[in-house]
């Protein structure tokens, strides 16, 4: 069985949404933290529904329509999504109201829309699709979640097209709230500076992925989506045995393994520890980064996943993401490798293969 | 399919901390629905709730943890129900097999974020920005019962227990894992309160499903897990089995974000595919523990989709909502746990408060305790926000 990458789509701090592009212009950070690059959203949604929807909800409806759109699939056999902290905008709103004036004066939009699946519901609503719908919210790992389960369900039969994807948003409270905990870097950063970072922290940022899984390859097929792992919690050691078992069971080795995409954010402890991991095992690959690019979030690896399968597709990597400046002839198999950098667990491995 | 075990039951709700007493009660018809105690609300003397008897401390010692101030109620609950269940399916999580845990919540750590949202920032003060998240019981429960092969966590509003049961069975068919812990886990939350009374489907009084006259739901608390294990796990260690997850379904209405659809579409097929999936004929369901939140449209649309799959000739039905209170991302796992142990012990639920039948349906859900009955097959469904439709069917292990 192989399951194929058809579309995909990603709204990102930086310029992604347009496929005919790649990473060509890049935008440096003007905040404290990254906020998307907003397709123009009337083109896809009415503007008398667009008005009551937050920022989270937009993004993820859009990019979901995008990626269909490019795979041609109107009525997905699922829909999948995956999110850290959901739909903060709404349940912010609805919590501040509730707290400033004691519980009363109350109104039930915010309320309405602050449910974690409020995304993959307003999709479902858009497209009149009565199919299997889930919301996985594991903090940082909800899109690999989503994609073992879109894989189980390829493999049970019955499923021809599927949609994943994976969204959050970044709001100023839940930004200044995460500051206490020391989440977030204390001195400004640049793109250029941040990954040769020496301290602690990261960037914020937002982001919605989605993609279309399908069972057929068209002419639109950007590569194939192989396998996934996630564990809870392992030592460096156990990481490794996880790796190396991960890999043999797709039949691969380390050295067939043309480019890693890791999750370096700036945090010097967390980085160190992607490097390591590149650096035991695929020394002779391209590593490749991008959390400079869109800031951290629970949804950041599915960016990963969208890197790796325009990697695949255009077979080029663009020199701002080419973090240990190898070269490669042909690409032909890509690791994402994400964990959470603030508990350092969560660990995933998502294999994608050229089609 | 391949045969899903069912080894162990844990939960606490308004009727019990446990097992045994969540049975006693159910048999009792004792209704946990009463005057809000713990949750500090401007709407204590207005509404009743199935609120949990304990202060977090004392859950605390229940749960065994001496760090109860910096958990969340949530996370205290799903700590003593997923205990529970492990207890009793009497797991060794040191015998190499892989276990893993799905399992759900609607809001995570709400509780003590509004109660800590607006605070000065201390090292105890920040602690709720963390265990916000959904998905941080499941991080307490993984660490304090040593589990790691895989774990997740669901949150579909009030179907998010049932997608978790039905996950972990499709992990297990998967043969990605032997053994499963699956539930979900919500304690009472002012922001929870609030948004359903914005909503205008909270009932004052006790709630009554399915009667002409239903006002609307009361709210609840409360975890529960059942564990599941394939069959060579179970014949590894010899073990009696409690029931079989037979089927199971989710589908989405499509409809509107917080409403069902009158003719019950996405109810209707989550039931006809569950049903399908554990290749059985309808009729041989012998009960069906409905989602029956007491709302209008809620038992509206629900019984329309009954009536779309049966007619007027639908088997015995309860909603035992008006014993917990809807317990919303628990209430999937603690209505499963209800119904192995309907098959267990022969046993049909009461619906409670009922006066008057829905007019416009010849049927009428059970109103007293049926015991000595022969229950082989248990359909029970959860439906949620956003469309989110969940259908599970629980069977005698033969």
């Amino acid at each position: 069985m192989e399951v194929y990458i058809n579309g995909i789509n990603a709204i990102s701090p930086q310029e992604t949404y347009d496929n005919s592009l790649f990473l060509n212009e890049i935008i440096e950070y003007s905040d404290e933290f990254l906020t998307v690059i907003k397709p123009n959203y009337k083109e896809f949604i009415k503007a008398n529904v667009l008005r009551r929807m937050s920022n989270i909800i937009r993004m993820g409806v859009v990019s979901a329509r995008m990626a269909m759109q490019e795979a041609n699939v109107e009525n997905p056999d699922a829909i999948i999504v995956g999110t850290g902290l959901g739909c903060m905008t709404d349940t912010e709103k609805f919590l501040n109201r509730l707290l400033e004036n004691n519980e009363s004066l109350l109104t039930p939009t915010s309320f309405i829309q602050s449910t974690h699946n409020t995304v993959g519901a307003q999709i479902a609503v858009m497209i009149s699709c009565n199919n299997y719908n889930m919301t996985y919210v594991n903090k940082n790992n909800g899109f690999e979640t989503s994609l073992l389960d879109a894989l189980m369900m390829f493999e049970e039969g019955g499923a021809d097209n599927i949609l994943v994807g994976a969204v959050d948003e970044m709001t100023p409270d839940n930004h200044k709230l995460k500051k206490r905990i020391n989440a977030w870097k204390n001195e400004p950063a640049t793109i250029s500076t941040l990954l040769s970072s020496k301290t602690k922290g990261c960037i914020a940022g937002e982001g919605s992925t989605f993609t279309v899984l399908s069972k057929n390859k068209t002419e639109q097929t950007y590569a194939k989506f192989v396998d996934v792992f996630t564990i809870y919690k392992a030592t460096e050691e156990d990481l490794y045995t996880k790796l190396l078992q991960f890999l043999e069971e797709n039949n691969l080795s380390v050295n067939d393994i043309d480019v890693v995409v890791t999750g370096n954010n700036g945090d010097y402890e967390s980085d160190k520890m992607y490097n390591d991991f590149t650096s035991k095992f695929f020394l002779q690959s391209v590593q490749v980064v991008y959390k400079h690019l869109i800031g951290e979030h629970g949804s950041a690896s599915a960016f990963g996943f969208w890197l790796a399968a325009k990697i695949l597709k255009t077979q080029t990597i663009p020199e701002i993401v080419n973090f240990n400046k190898k070269e490669t002839s042909k690409i032909k198999n890509i690791l994402v490798y994400n964990f959470d950098y603030y508990f350092k667990n969560n660990h995933s491995f998502v294999l994608l293969q050229e089609a | 399919m391949s045969n899903i075990y069912i080894t162990g039951l844990g939960i606490i709700s308004a009727i019990g901390d446990n097992c045994v007493e969540n049975l006693n009660s159910l048999t009792q018809s004792k209704s946990g629905i009463k005057t809000i105690k713990h949750l500090q609300t401007i709407h204590k003397n207005e509404f009743v709730v199935g609120e949990i008897s304990y202060s977090n401390k004392e859950l605390g010692e229940i749960a065994g943890v001496n760090d109860y101030a910096k958990q969340s109620r949530t996370a205290l609950l799903a700590i003593i129900a997923a205990k529970e269940a492990v207890k009793h399916s009497n797991i060794d999580l040191n015998d190499g097999l892989r276990t893993g845990i799905i399992s759900a919540s609607t809001v995570g750590g709400m509780d003590i974020t509004e109660n800590y949202y607006t605070s000065e920032s201390t090292q105890d003060n920040n602690n709720f920005i963390l265990t916000h998240y959904a998905s941080n019981h499941v991080e307490v429960i993984c660490d304090l019962l040593g589990i790691n092969d895989f774990s997740a966590t669901i949150s579909t509003a009030c179907s998010s227990s049932a997608n978790a049961i039905m996950n972990g069975a499709r992990l297990i068919k998967s043969g990605r894992l032997d053994r499963v812990i699956v539930g979900g886990t919500d304690a009472l939350s002012k922001f929870t309160l609030n948004g359903f009374n914005t909503l205008m489907i909270l009932d004052n009084e006790l709630c009554k499903p399915f009667d002409e006259n239903r006002k609307g739901l009361n709210l609840g608390e409360g975890a529960a897990y059942l564990v599941l294990e394939s069959e060579e796990s179970v014949k590894k260690s010899n073990k009696k089995v409690l029931a079989k997850v037979l089927g199971y379904a989710n589908a989405n209405d499509a409809y509107h974000q917080t409403a069902s659809s009158p003719e019950g579409n996405g109810a209707t097929l989550a039931m006809k595919q569950a049903i399908k999936s554990a290749n059985i004929s309808a009729n041989k369901i012998s009960y069906i523990n409905v989602h029956g939140t007491g709302t209008p449209n809620n038992d509206d649309s629900e019984g329309t989709a009954l009536q779309n799959i049966y007619g007027d000739n639908v088997p015995a039905f309860s909603s035992t909502k008006s014993f917990t209170g809807h317990t919303l991302g628990a209430a999937g796992a603690i209505e499963a746990v209800f119904s192995v142990l309907a098959i267990n012990n022969n046993l049909i639920y009461p619906n409670l408060n009922l006066k008057n039948n829905i007019e416009k349906f010849k049927f009428k859900p059970v109103t007293k305790l049926i015991e000595n009955k022969d229950v082989d097959v248990v359909l029970s469904n959860s439906f949620g926000f956003g469309g989110n439709n969940s259908t599970i069917i629980i069977g005698k292990a033969k």
